[in-house]
């Protein structure tokens, strides 16, 4: 992902904070109880390669969905999914293994988040991931899939209720995926409908 | 009103629950210890071939902590001199002379722990050393020194005592101590990776004599040995490729997956060349984790190998092994497949099919001394797998008739072979 593209997702979450008047979510006007939310923005794989990362490239755009469950004033529990690419490995022309390998994971995660002080909120997940590799080489794809049972994440939020049902928001996620202890972190606005 | 919740409240569960996530981390080092400068063998002369027979035997331990039982079992191997104990500690010392004083150093090593130390130890010019450089069979021999725990200096007193030379039964039997997964497994925290030409190297210091390798082919049919189906951080560095590893070409493999401890994954061919061309081992068992079509990439590489240690006058045994129905299928599509050196862990009726030269039952089967017998009456041999307990390769040497065990610690299995009167 080109500082361009970051710098996209960075001005996208400037003027989302300073357009939408901020509101006091700690009154509620009506009882909601659940929300949807739709995030994107940058990740950034934490390069833990041991070997062949010579040509690596870490930043890419990520998405999120998220259903929460928002039973009390603190604590919601959910889920959430998306789609994030880790790495590619682009290996120039001419290099013994001239060619590319792409990880990309899809994490399915029960969800926990307590809202610490107004607005604030930090969040932890556990669940499955699905890994997908897609290496091309000598003009062949290959894709192999890989079901990781151990993975985290930890969050932190940051949320303006713009009216009862809608939300915007910025949240920073680490991930860690076990089956081949992958780090990354990603840094995403979101839009969230309450219900 | 609801009490407002502390962050630095949260601050010990978050940092728990961090540890915990990154907690489930492997290990797999035990590093070897080393003595450095202070070493012993400094300015010593090799020792000559002909008196590296002298000193192996039965020997008496005498031990201040008592940790190697009472006897210890001495052996020479292509490269170092091995002692062996009843419950798989093992020591891979090294020996040099001067005048008539031989020095012994290196380190011993739990095979069921990471427990590991360093060792120097002396033979005197008048407790056999004199007999030993001059290629004399010695009247006595007394091994003195010390051990020591991890990096620390040996500190602790240890004798060893010569009982009494290998049995006649040993000498004459040709019992084959075959290492798991090309020498020794990864998870057993070995100083070199499973199934890579650097543990194949190793291994003999182990007690080994032969070796057992996992077979697979890649997607462009170049056969290499890896155990597992996939692609793991388990028994490889983390890479950039990972899933299935049969889907991958050789040039993809090679290029982007190292072993564990930084060795490249060998070609079948490239293992079995270093086996022929310089080791001792004398017994490769080829486990096929492939049952389509891999007969076909894998007997000619058997074929040109077998061929090669008859060119450089070796006895090598190399086998391709049959664990499943699949597999047997796939070998019996081979043209005069009755004719190629099998190992068959199915039926003795299986092994008949195809003339295996090896049956290879599960040791889960317990000895079967009748069936074992059958196989020697019609020339072929019996081997058991995987044997790992002390008590059970003692039980099965000592009751049982096989030619050989694989195993997963060859040095327990030294020591309980060797013992034997």
């Amino acid at each position: 992902m080109g500082k361009r593209k970051i710098a996209i997702v960075l001005v996208f979450l400037l003027i989302s904070l300073a357009v939408f008047p901020q509101q006091k979510d700690s009154v509620a006007t009506r009882p909601v109880r659940f929300s949807l939310s739709l995030g994107t923005g940058w990740t950034h794989y934490i390069d833990n390669l041991d070997y062949g990362n010579k040509y690596l490239n870490k930043d890419f755009a990520g998405f999120s969905f998220r259903f929460l469950w928002e039973p009390e004033y603190r604590l919601s529990l959910g889920a959430e999914t998306g789609s994030y690419t880790m790495f590619k490995v682009k290996n120039p022309t001419g290099t013994v293994a001239s060619g590319d390998i792409t990880r990309k994971v899809t994490p399915i995660l029960f969800i926990v988040r307590m809202r610490i002080v107004d607005h604030f909120y930090l969040g932890t997940g556990f669940g499955l991931a699905f890994l997908t590799n897609t290496s091309n080489y000598a003009g062949q794809k290959i894709v192999t899939n890989t079901t990781s049972l151990s993975n985290y994440q930890f969050s932190a939020s940051y949320i303006y209720p713009l009216s009862t049902h809608w939300q915007l928001g910025c949240e920073t996620k680490l991930f860690d995926f076990g089956a081949y202890n992958d780090w990354m972190y990603s840094l995403q606005a979101f839009c969230a409908y309450r219900f | 009103m609801m009490k407002q919740i502390k962050m630095k409240n949260l601050i010990p569960y978050i940092i728990a629950f961090f540890i915990l996530a990154v907690s489930c981390n492997r290990d797999y080092d035990v590093p070897i210890p080393s003595i450095g400068e202070n070493s012993i063998l400094k300015g010593t002369n090799p020792l000559n071939n002909a008196s590296k027979p002298l000193m192996e035997g039965i020997y008496a331990t005498s031990a201040t902590s008592g940790r190697f039982g009472d006897t210890i079992v001495v052996k020479w191997n292509r490269t170092s001199l091995s002692f062996a104990c009843y419950n798989g500690i093992y020591f891979v010392m090294n020996a040099g002379y001067l005048d008539s004083k031989i020095s012994l150093e290196g380190y011993w090593r739990d095979a069921y722990s990471d427990g590991t130390g360093l060792c120097t130890m002396t033979i005197a010019e008048a407790e056999g050393g004199n007999e030993i450089v001059n290629e004399i069979s010695p009247q006595k021999i007394i091994i003195r020194g010390e051990f020591g725990n991890g990096e620390g200096l040996p500190d602790q007193s240890l004798t060893l005592t010569y009982l009494r030379s290998f049995s006649d039964k040993v000498k004459n039997t040709k019992f084959n101590i075959l290492a798991h997964r090309g020498g020794g497994r990864t998870s057993d925290k070995l100083p070199v990776s499973e199934n890579s030409i650097e543990m194949l190297n190793f291994t003999e210091k182990l007690g080994s004599t032969g070796i057992e390798v996992d077979v697979r082919i890649t997607r462009d049919k170049v056969a290499f040995i890896y155990h597992d189906s996939d692609i793991n951080i388990r028994l490889t560095k983390k890479g950039p490729l990972s899933g299935e590893i049969k889907a991958y070409s050789w040039q993809e493999l090679s290029s982007y997956v190292r072993l564990i401890h930084g060795e490249k994954i060998p070609t079948l061919e490239a293992a079995l060349t270093f086996v022929v061309d310089s080791t001792n081992l004398n017994a490769v068992y080829l486990d096929m984790k492939e049952d389509k079509e891999a007969m076909a990439v894998v007997i000619p590489i058997q074929q040109k190998m077998l061929q090669r240690a008859r060119d450089k006058g070796r006895n090598v045994s190399i086998v391709v092994g049959i664990p499943s129905t699949n597999v047997l299928n796939d070998l019996m599509n081979y043209p005069d497949y009755q004719t190629i050196p099998s190992l068959c862990e199915l039926t003795v009726d299986d092994v008949r099919t195809v003339n295996s030269i090896v049956w290879a039952p599960r040791w889960t089967m317990g000895t079967q001394n009748e069936l074992v017998k059958q196989m020697h009456a019609e020339g072929r041999l019996a081997i058991c797998w995987t044997i790992d307990n002390p008590a059970w390769i003692k039980d099965y040497l000592s009751n049982g008739q096989f030619d050989g065990l694989l195993t997963n610690f060859p040095s327990v299995v030294a020591y309980y072979h060797y013992i034997q009167k």
